[in-house]
């Protein structure tokens, strides 16, 4: 089932970047697929998204 | 209209046997009347469409013995042969028509006695989605799948608020049951997916700073120091809400003795002073309240006022002696005597003359004798009105405290008199003879009442108690995290995991705030559709206040004067409570659903049964209803309204009961 409108608007407004905003999308799908093993999907992706953070950064150091 | 139940099939489906019941609307409502008597298939009708949607008869009988294939088709069934038993309901949205088959195989045996007995054997639930537009159009839906289509339109967690049994009202407020309205609506809102995601993140994060811990021991200490806390606040928000739940549910039970009370005419008007009484302490409570901030606020006030109050007068003493003697204002601008005493070379800038040696002494003499300067003297003149204020506001302190204190003890005397008059009610009730109403033991009752009370306010104590000593966690709480975000950035050896930590907790921030919201609007939204929908139905303008919804779904209806009273609901109007409540789940769930309604007045009382016809005629507008009536409860009253708008279906059973023989 697609997630909820109210949550996507939710979501939308929450003061934080649009890669976050992705993210918690991403981890609500998670959740509706009932996945059984969440701890791996869900390190892989937080560990994905601060790495791709940290490079981020990076870049807009240099 | 939303979603509509075009049609009922059944094969051989108990005593509808093989049959079509198609339910038609018009243009201007969609309300659909069955009528049937009890015994001939007014529920069965209620229990095949939730057999076909759910594999359960919800509204059958404990002891219910006869199996689903039709008694006929069992008497007369051979051996050899499979026999289906089906029940579709065909449903139609705004883009397509969706149909719900179910069906189950038995085969028969004959049993030594001779009678026959039939066992089921595989059953098949499939569902066929015709799309209104589109070429490739029809699709077959099987297991697991069609069960997902099922919950989409009649969540099976909340079934009875579309199958809705008006006989069965006792209950639908109950606790437990408010417990599972709030897990569906959660599960509509899709609440609990924020709830699991925060779970998990909070497994993971506590995981993440186990890991930091490991390479600073101060982390690791508040850490620990932290969890211990967070334990400590769960424990007395659990205390908190454990007291709460404990006083509504007394808090209603209090309601139905006082409506006890209320029904033994010779003390109804004790009772009804009581409660006014009551009311009234509550109000002399608020005042003291609002008493306790007004002392807080004189005494900050007060407080500086008299402690600097000696200084105050001092001051403005000095500044009256200095302008008595005329040093205030300074006739003589003491700076600009200094800047010619400092350049006697240059021409007097007033008189434009040649300063001399005797000026110059003059001048010199004339600034000894200045004791204020100008801007000392701009200063005191600027400080003497307020000075004056605080000095004239001392004043007042004694007839302000006066004031206060005589307010005070007008409250207390207030409060004095008030609990004497309840305790004098409350031993007139208690001690009243039991022998003139053997219907009600009052004084019985009254002891109930007492021992209710007493742990009410005993409860309303635990609970300032509890909150107080939660504050102090919180503030604790706070000032962990804030010792912990300091020692994570003393760790920046490991700074990717400390990237992840700080990105989960940013992730449980964001989905507590959205949980908290969400949650917090849908309960409001329903709230706010009950008590309108409940205010719509009820003919008694005059009588009902507000329609709350707590946080734990518990729903109240308070009266003009603001006390509760959903213990003391009527019948019919605990039934108009229990559709306002059912229409809100409905519409904040999103999906324009049916209701269809067994004995839909059977609880309603003769003379508002017009107006509760009436009523959900008017919902019929805007979404289908099904009403299942028996002939008596489709009284002349309500047929004159409903023949008028609808063909009602009759059905009726043929001479040995097996099957429905007519449906007209």
């Amino acid at each position: 089932m697609p997630i909820s409108q109210s949550i996507l608007e939710q979501i939308e407004k929450s003061d934080v970047d649009d890669n976050q905003k992705t993210l918690m999308k991403v981890l609500l799908e998670i959740e509706d697929s009932g996945l059984y093993q969440y701890k791996s999907t869900y390190r892989k992706l937080i560990k994905e998204f601060a790495e791709k953070k940290e490079t981020d950064d990076h870049g807009n150091t240099d | 209209m939303g979603i509509q139940i075009k049609k009922v099939c059944f094969t051989n489906y108990r005593q509808y046997g093989t049959q079509d019941i198609v339910f038609e609307g018009n243009d201007n409502n969609n309300l659909s009347v069955f009528i049937a008597k009890n015994g001939t298939g007014k529920t069965t009708m209620l229990n095949a469409i939730t057999w076909c949607l759910y594999e359960e008869e919800k509204f059958i009988g404990k002891n219910e013995a006869l199996p689903l294939l039709n008694t006929a088709v069992l008497e007369e069934a051979n051996e050899d042969i499979e026999y289906p038993v089906k029940v579709s309901v065909q449903i139609e949205d705004e883009d397509s028509y969706i149909t719900f088959n179910r069906s189950l195989r038995f085969r028969v045996t004959t049993m030594s006695n001779g009678n026959k007995n039939a066992i089921s054997e595989a059953g098949l639930f499939e569902v066929v989605r015709q799309k209104k537009k589109g070429v490739s159009n029809t699709e077959i839906i099987n297991s697991p799948e069609a069960e997902m289509i099922v919950r989409q339109y009649f969540n099976p967690d909340i079934y009875d608020f579309y199958f809705f049994d008006g006989e069965q009202l006792k209950d639908f407020f109950d606790k437990t049951k408010s417990e599972v309205i709030k897990g569906s609506i959660f599960n509509i809102s899709q609440v609990t997916l924020l709830e699991n995601a925060i779970k998990h993140l909070g497994t993971i994060s506590w995981e993440t700073k186990r890991q930091i811990a490991k390479t600073n021991p101060n982390y690791e200490a508040i850490l620990n120091e932290k969890a211990d806390v967070d334990n400590k606040i769960d424990g007395f928000v659990k205390a908190i809400q454990g007291f709460q739940a404990e006083n509504d549910e007394l808090s209603k039970k209090r309601g139905e003795l006082e409506s006890l009370l209320r029904t033994v005419a010779p003390i109804k008007q004790l009772q009804d002073e009581r409660e006014e009484k009551q009311q009234e302490l509550d109000n002399i409570e608020e005042e003291e309240k609002e008493l306790a901030e007004e002392k807080h606020s004189f005494l900050r006030e007060y407080m500086i006022i008299l402690s600097t109050y000696p200084s105050l007068v001092k001051t403005l003493g000095m500044i009256n002696r200095k302008e008595t003697s005329g040093e205030l204002p300074p006739q003589i601008d003491r700076e600009l005597v200094q800047k010619l005493i400092d350049h006697i070379d240059e021409r007097c800038p007033v008189c434009d003359q040649e300063i001399g040696d005797s000026a110059r002494e003059h001048l010199q003499r004339l600034l000894d004798d200045l004791s204020v300067s100008s801007a000392t003297s701009n200063y005191l003149k600027e400080i003497k009105y307020p000075l004056e204020e605080f000095v004239e506001d001392a004043k007042e302190y004694k007839s302000k405290r006066t004031k206060l204190i005589n307010k005070e003890n007008a409250i207390a005397s207030r409060r004095e008199k008030c609990e004497k008059r309840l305790e004098e009610i409350g031993k007139s009730i208690g001690n009243y003879d039991i022998h003139v109403n053997s219907k009600v033991n009052i004084p019985e009752t009254e002891r109930n009442l007492q021992e209710i009370n007493d742990k009410i306010s005993a409860n309303v104590q635990s609970i300032a108690t509890n909150t107080a000593q939660l504050e102090i966690k919180r503030r604790d709480q706070e000032k962990l995290a804030r010792d912990l975000e300091k020692e994570m950035k003393k760790a920046n050896s490991i700074g990717l995991l400390i990237k992840e930590d700080s990105l989960i907790d940013s992730l449980l921030k964001c989905f507590h705030s959205i949980l908290e919201r969400i949650t917090g609007d849908m309960r409001k939204e329903i709230e706010e559709i009950t008590d309108a929908i409940f205010h719509h139905m009820i003919w008694k303008k005059n009588t009902f206040g507000d329609v709350t919804i707590d946080d734990s779904y518990q729903v109240k209806v308070f009266d003009k004067k603001n006390h509760v009273m959903t213990g003391s609901l009527s019948a019919t109007e605990q039934m108009a409570l229990a559709y306002a409540f059912t229409l809100a789940v409905h519409q904040a769930s999103g999906k324009n659903c049916p209701l269809v309604i067994d004995s839909p007045l059977g609880r309603v009382s003769d003379e508002n049964r017009a107006n509760m016809a009436k009523s959900l005629y008017e919902v019929s507008k805007e979404k289908q209803i099904i009403m299942l009536f028996t002939p008596d409860e489709y009284s002349e009253e309500v047929k004159r309204q409903y023949d008028l708008i609808t063909n009602p279906i009759t059905v009726k059973l043929s001479e040995d009961e097996s099957h429905i023989e007519e449906v007209f």
